[in-house]
């Protein structure tokens, strides 16, 4: 949870950089994602939409894809 | 409708999950003008996205729970609580077999209440489709929510005029509780009531050509 709480200001700080056209989280040191991780995960996302700014996940775990999929954004999955 | 309660809630609504609306932020608004003890209970059924419930919780700092039978559902309550860094403990089941033996301050539930096809085993409909006369789901919370209050506790359901709000008062007052209206408002009628409407006409439901509808909070007080 303390990542979760991290992750959100530092991406707001990335994306507020000039020029930024696409945004991909490699998720595959990241084993597990609690509702925190996936909220925040949402979010950013929502704030992604947003700038016009399209993102992706790869590499995700197989916990952390079903994860994704039962919120029904499987779909943010890159292979 | 925009929200009663500002800042409204930080939210996603994940695909499927039934979208707050303003019955929900009629809801949010009359539960967070409750008198409630400091550390409430506060009970949140067929919770979706938990938006009342979670306005409760910030507002009052109660401790909430939210059922749905929904998996998803119980997701993303999750996941706004945590957007809104308030305690959940969020559980998958059938209303308040999930909350057996628990007692509550204050119970709200903005439950399906569409006249409609019997509720769904699954799907989105399952959201909004409560029998013929709206009230499948209403009538079991009436029959199974008084037992969960605390004493003084109050139970608060959000649903339309169309689905018979004196039979809810009339239940309020079978189990013992101090049955009232909390809160009303009139609007327009829904989409899936303007789609339904012939039918509901024909049912005695609807009045001819009615094109508004008023949407209750039904309040019942437990006794000390």
């Amino acid at each position: 949870m303390a990542a979760a709480f991290r992750l959100e200001p530092e991406l707001e700080r990335l994306l507020a950089a000039r020029d930024v056209r696409a945004l991909v989280l490699d998720l595959a040191d990241v084993g597990f994602v609690d509702s925190a991780g996936l909220g925040a995960l949402l979010s950013i996302r929502e704030r992604t939409t947003q700038l016009g700014i399209e993102m992706a996940i790869a590499r995700p775990s197989d916990a952390v894809r079903r994860l994704l999929e039962l919120a029904g954004s499987g779909d943010v999955v890159r292979d | 409708m925009s929200s009663a309660i500002e800042p409204a809630p930080r939210r996603v609504v994940l695909p499927g999950v039934f979208r707050p609306r303003s019955d929900t932020w009629l809801l949010a608004g009359a539960a967070c003008r409750q008198p409630l003890p400091a550390g409430a209970r506060v009970l949140e059924l067929c919770a979706g996205p938990a938006v009342a419930g979670i306005a409760v919780a910030r507002e009052r700092g109660a401790m909430l729970t939210t059922v749905d039978v929904s998996r998803r559902a119980v997701l993303n309550a999750r996941v706004n609580a945590w957007l809104n860094r308030v305690a959940i403990r969020a559980r998958r089941g059938d209303l308040l077999a999930a909350v057996k033996g628990d007692r509550f301050d204050l119970i709200i539930a903005n439950p399906p209440y569409v006249p409609g096809p019997r509720p769904p085993s699954g799907g989105a409909a399952r959201a909004w489709d409560a029998g013929s006369r709206g009230r499948a789901i209403l009538d079991r919370i009436c029959a199974a929510a008084p037992a969960h209050l605390a004493p003084r506790g109050i139970l608060l359901l959000v649903h339309s005029e169309v689905c018979d709000p004196d039979a809810t008062l009339a239940a309020y007052a079978a189990a013992g509780l101090a049955a009232d209206v909390a809160a009303r408002q009139r609007g327009p009628l829904g989409p899936l009531l303007r789609k339904r409407r012939a039918s509901l006409e024909a049912a005695g439901l609807l009045r001819a050509g009615q094109t508004a509808e008023d949407v209750l909070v039904l309040r019942g007080r437990a006794g000390a």
